[in-house]
């Protein structure tokens, strides 16, 4: 088959599938950012306790780390569970793509998270 | 051996196929030529405003530095230094920097896609007139005393009636609201645009790195700038009806500004910034003679920056008493958005450094080069001013304003200027000079950083932002001097390139410079006002050097659609992630109801700033007419049947469902409204955790009973139902059922009933909205509905009169499926609305 025959049949990407797929790494991130900032300054203000603000933030932190290793560690599989097509042009290219961001946002969460080891919740800031 | 190339469209092409695609896509002459829509004709229109706009800012900010070169001086008065450099900012930021990028995706992205245009060509234009209109009328207001004095951040509660009385910050806020969706419309355009209109076989890897930074830069747009639409819209309310959102002593606080504020606002620098790079991304392997190094990872670059930047906006505001650890995650995140930029600048070090030849040396590789060296020490200072320490210490100080100017004016500046010299051939009859453009760089390089490198130690020996003038004997006046002769020495190169640009830009669609560079990317291939005469078939990242015959095959219409077989303009609309042809766009071409609907949209917003009311509202509604006539041009219906577009593949002629522009289009509105929805949500919940004390029950009126907010659902759900109900009775082609209008009717009325239900519940408790913040945020949400459901009866009416003009059947349902979208989304926001402001005082009382 010709890559010109190629056009003439449908297309099997989903590009829901495709986008969630590539950038499943930095919304957990954003997920993570924003639970963590939301729950810190909740708790923080409302109920003064930074005991429960660490425990909250330790908790999302190492459950979003956990989450997206398996994502890196079995990349496939993940991308089997959203229906991501074999067939789609350059599929490899995706998967280095989505590979590459998880990674990223993989650092960016424990980065962030290293924040819980080394200041205290609830503190002023000045 | 060579491979055997199979082409399109093999046999040679009808005699008067060219003719008619010329005429199809003819430009109107004389004076209807402001209601041409070809991207071509106002992509340089928008880029030429976006310039002036430049210049224009460009001046102000050299009368500042002209005050500034000495001490006490008196050259221009305080009140007006601070409206110069609340307009500087403003304009350099609202009106050049996001518009001259979008100006560059209309412009750019249909010729490097091969499209014949962008999807909503209209759309496009009054985008631009809406801008042109609004901007102009905004900066003039620097010449009678009428313009804004906040900042371009507007800080409550300097911005309040109280210390800001006046029209001039509601300039600010309605000007800048409404250039907001002006751009906003611009996004929506880039995305459909994007991801519909590609060449068939250009898959998402295939894009230009050009195509996927717009890609990001509008998907940004529509997740950052509803914040501060919501920001301008609680002032503006605030200042003109004293609903107190930003008052602390009825429970609002200034800061929520700031939260809103900055979270669009750093996200607007990378808005800024990834654009640029991505035309970095285009110029660097064009004069390398090789492809970029790390195409997949400056994708992941753009996508992780894109992201990441949504997550530093609080380091703008370190030094407002946040709790320190939250002060860590975003430090945190501020330092680590500076990985992805990394990896683009070793991205372009590596293709520099692996040239096929030596890296040719031109006036745009001089600019890009420039911006390496500049982005790179902003980029520095930026993870610098990442530190809660170092922050505390230049917040606020000149040290800021050299990073911030390294970081802009390196990031976006230069390699705008670098697109200027390497694209301008394709839209002019002449190339610039090198000669003088070589004079342009190192008139700009060098009086860039003689004016901004200096005011890293102005800052960090005390000189804070924003004065007037300062005092003789701090040691602040050998740094301000050099400051001020370095921005005379930027502003003669400009100058320069003004000059040039004068001598030797003429523009033209059909008899370009050519392509100077060898470059490998589409939009170097020859084009008339249809841009390609065919749709070339796509197989790699750089198509023309992988077949230079490309042009000559393009040009012979050997590639898809090589005429205009519906005899009208079109494009092809491929699939998003494979780019296969799905079916052919018929778009419409000059015209005057987008002009008219702009013009007076424009004037509705400027007149209400002024208090003129009754006439803005006149303007509103001969706005809406005109968009209204604009609608009803736009569904051609499926009359024209299938055409052959080449390869034996033959594609409709219109199309309605999740396949259709139109459905996509809306899609990305409602992402827009939902961001906006979210900013309030947040807002609500910022503002009881701030001063729960005025929430009710305890510190208002009590919510009113369960039967409102489930009367109101059951409206909602009534109408919802009837709204599906109608898609089921949908008629064929030419059938009549007579129980569509009232249908229609019906759902609209259901949504109406909803949200007067919402807001009278409230009023009969006594509840209102100037009481306090909790008064305030409760009747917001109604504003919000407000919006959504005016703009639902308005397509719930144009509906019912497609129907009545049998315009609309089970087939030809565009009309139908846009009410539709937008209903559900009205009535999911209302029901969600109707949990947080009924269900959560509830729960947290």
């Amino acid at each position: 088959m010709t890559k010109l025959d190629d056009m003439r049949r449908p297309d099997r990407g989903n590009m829901l599938a495709v986008l969630l797929f590539i950038t499943a790494g930095p919304l957990l991130w954003g997920l993570h950012l924003t639970i963590v900032y939301m729950a810190h300054t909740a708790v923080c203000a409302l109920a003064a306790s930074p005991g429960a603000a660490t425990a909250i933030l330790a908790i999302v932190t190492v459950a979003l780390a956990v989450l997206l290793m398996l994502i890196l560690l079995d990349q496939q599989r993940f991308a089997r569970l959203l229906k991501v097509s074999q067939e789609i042009a350059e599929r490899g290219s995706y998967d280095r793509i989505a590979f590459f961001l998880t990674l990223l946002s993989l650092a960016g969460i424990l980065w962030s998270g290293l924040a819980v080891t080394i200041l205290s919740s609830c503190a002023p800031g000045r | 051996m060579n491979e055997v190339r199979e082409l399109p469209n093999e046999a040679p092409r009808p005699a008067n196929e060219l003719e008619e695609l010329e005429r199809a896509w003819k430009l109107p002459t004389g004076f209807r030529l402001i209601t041409a829509v070809n991207n071509q004709v106002i992509g340089i229109l928008y880029i030429g405003i976006a310039f002036l706009f430049f210049l224009l800012a460009g001046v102000l900010g050299v009368i500042m530095r002209t005050q500034l070169a000495v001490p006490e001086n008196d050259l221009v008065s305080q009140d007006l230094f601070n409206q110069i450099f609340t307009v500087h900012g403003t304009t350099m930021m609202f009106l050049f920097a996001v518009p001259a990028m979008e100006a560059l995706g209309v412009l750019l992205l249909p010729q490097m896609l091969a499209a014949r245009d962008l999807p909503f060509p209209r759309l496009s234009a009054f985008a631009i007139w809406a801008y042109i209109v609004g901007g102009l009328v905004f900066f003039s207001t620097i010449f009678y005393d009428l313009a804004p004095k906040g900042g371009w951040f507007m800080y409550p509660p300097l911005t309040l009636k109280e210390y800001s009385p006046g029209d001039n910050a509601d300039f600010w806020l309605l000007g800048i609201g409404f250039i907001e969706i002006s751009a906003i419309a611009g996004a929506i355009e880039i995305i459909v645009g994007v991801l519909r209109t590609r060449p068939p076989g250009m898959s998402l890897t295939r894009m230009p790195i050009f195509a996927w930074a717009m890609l990001i830069f509008a998907a940004m747009i529509m997740i950052a700038f509803p914040a501060v639409i919501l920001a301008t819209m609680l002032l503006e309310i605030e200042r003109s009806f004293g609903w107190p959102f930003f008052t602390a002593d009825k429970g609002g606080d200034p800061l929520l500004w700031q939260h809103l504020f900055w979270f669009f606002g750093h996200p607007e620098v990378y808005i800024i910034f990834l654009p640029a790079a991505g035309l970095v991304s285009m110029i660097v392997p064009a004069m390398a003679r090789r492809p970029l190094v790390g195409y997949r990872l400056i994708v992941v670059a753009l996508i992780g920056t894109g992201f990441f930047s949504f997550g530093l906006w609080v380091h703008h505001m370190f030094t407002t008493g946040i709790p320190a650890l939250s002060l860590g995650f975003f430090s945190a995140a501020s330092m680590a958005v500076a990985i992805p930029s990394g990896i683009q600048v070793f991205s372009w070090i590596a293709t520099i450094a692996s040239s096929k030849e030596r890296f040719r040396i031109t006036t745009p590789s001089l600019f890009v080069l420039g911006f390496l060296f500049i982005f790179t020490v902003g980029g520095v200072t930026g993870v610098m001013v990442a530190l809660v320490p170092l922050d505390f210490q230049v917040h606020d100080t000149y040290f800021v304003v050299a990073h911030f100017h390294y970081v802009l004016i390196g990031g976006m500046v230069f390699p705008l200027f670098a697109t200027f010299y390497y694209w301008i051939p394709m839209v002019s009859r002449k190339m610039l000079s090198e000669r003088l453009g070589r004079w342009v760089f190192w008139l700009m390089f060098i009086g860039f950083n003689v004016t901004f490198f200096p005011m890293h130690i102005t800052g960090l020996i005390g000189m804070p932002r924003r004065v007037w003038t300062y005092p003789d004997g701090l040691g602040w006046n050998t740094l301000n001097m050099v400051s001020t002769v370095g921005s005379y020495i930027l502003a003669a190169g400009v100058a320069l390139f003004v000059i040039d640009l004068f001598l030797r830009f003429r523009p033209t669609m059909e008899n370009n410079a050519g392509d100077p560079w060898r470059a490998g990317t589409l939009e170097w291939l020859p084009t008339g006002a249809y841009s390609a005469r065919s749709i070339p078939f796509v197989t790699s990242r750089e198509p023309l050097w992988d077949n230079p015959n490309l042009g000559t095959e393009v040009e012979e219409g050997r590639h898809f659609l090589p005429g205009a077989p519906t005899g009208e303009r079109e494009t092809i609309v491929t699939s998003p992630v494979d780019a296969k042809p799905q079916y052919i766009i018929r778009m419409p071409g000059p015209g005057w109801a987008h002009l008219v609907a702009a013009v007076f949209m424009a004037a509705a917003f400027l007149l209400l700033t002024v208090k003129l009311v009754t006439i803005a509202l006149i303007c509103a509604v001969i706005s809406i007419a005109a968009c209204i006539v604009w609608g009803w041009q736009l569904d051609h219906g499926p009359g024209k049947g299938e055409v052959d577009i080449g390869a034996g593949i033959k594609l409709p002629t219109y199309m309605a469902g999740p396949r259709s522009h139109a459905w996509w289009a809306m899609a990305v509105l409602i992402l827009v409204a939902s961001s906006l929805y979210i900013a309030y949500v947040f807002s609500y919940l910022y503002l009881w955790v701030v001063s729960p004390e005025v929430w009710a029950p305890h510190g208002s009126p009590d919510l009113p009973g369960f039967g409102w907010p489930l009367g109101t659902a059951l409206l909602l759900i009534a109408g919802t139902g009837s709204m599906v109900l109608v898609r089921r009775m949908l008629p064929a082609p030419g059938g009549r059922e007579p129980a569509i209008p009232p249908m229609l009717a019906l759902a609209a009325g259901c949504l109406l009933a909803a949200f007067l239900a919402e807001v009278w519940g409230h009023w009969m408790t006594g509840l209102r909205p100037a009481q306090n913040s909790y008064g305030a945020m409760v009747y917001m949400a109604s504003v919000l509905n407000f919006q959504v459901v005016f703009a639902c009866v308005v397509l719930a009416g144009f509906a019912i009169a497609r129907y009545l003009t049998g315009k609309l059947d089970a087939e030809r349902r565009v009309g139908y499926e846009n009410a539709a979208l937008l209903y559900y989304y009205a009535a999911g926001q209302m029901l969600l609305g109707l949990v947080l402001v009924h269900g959560f005082p509830r729960l947290a009382g």
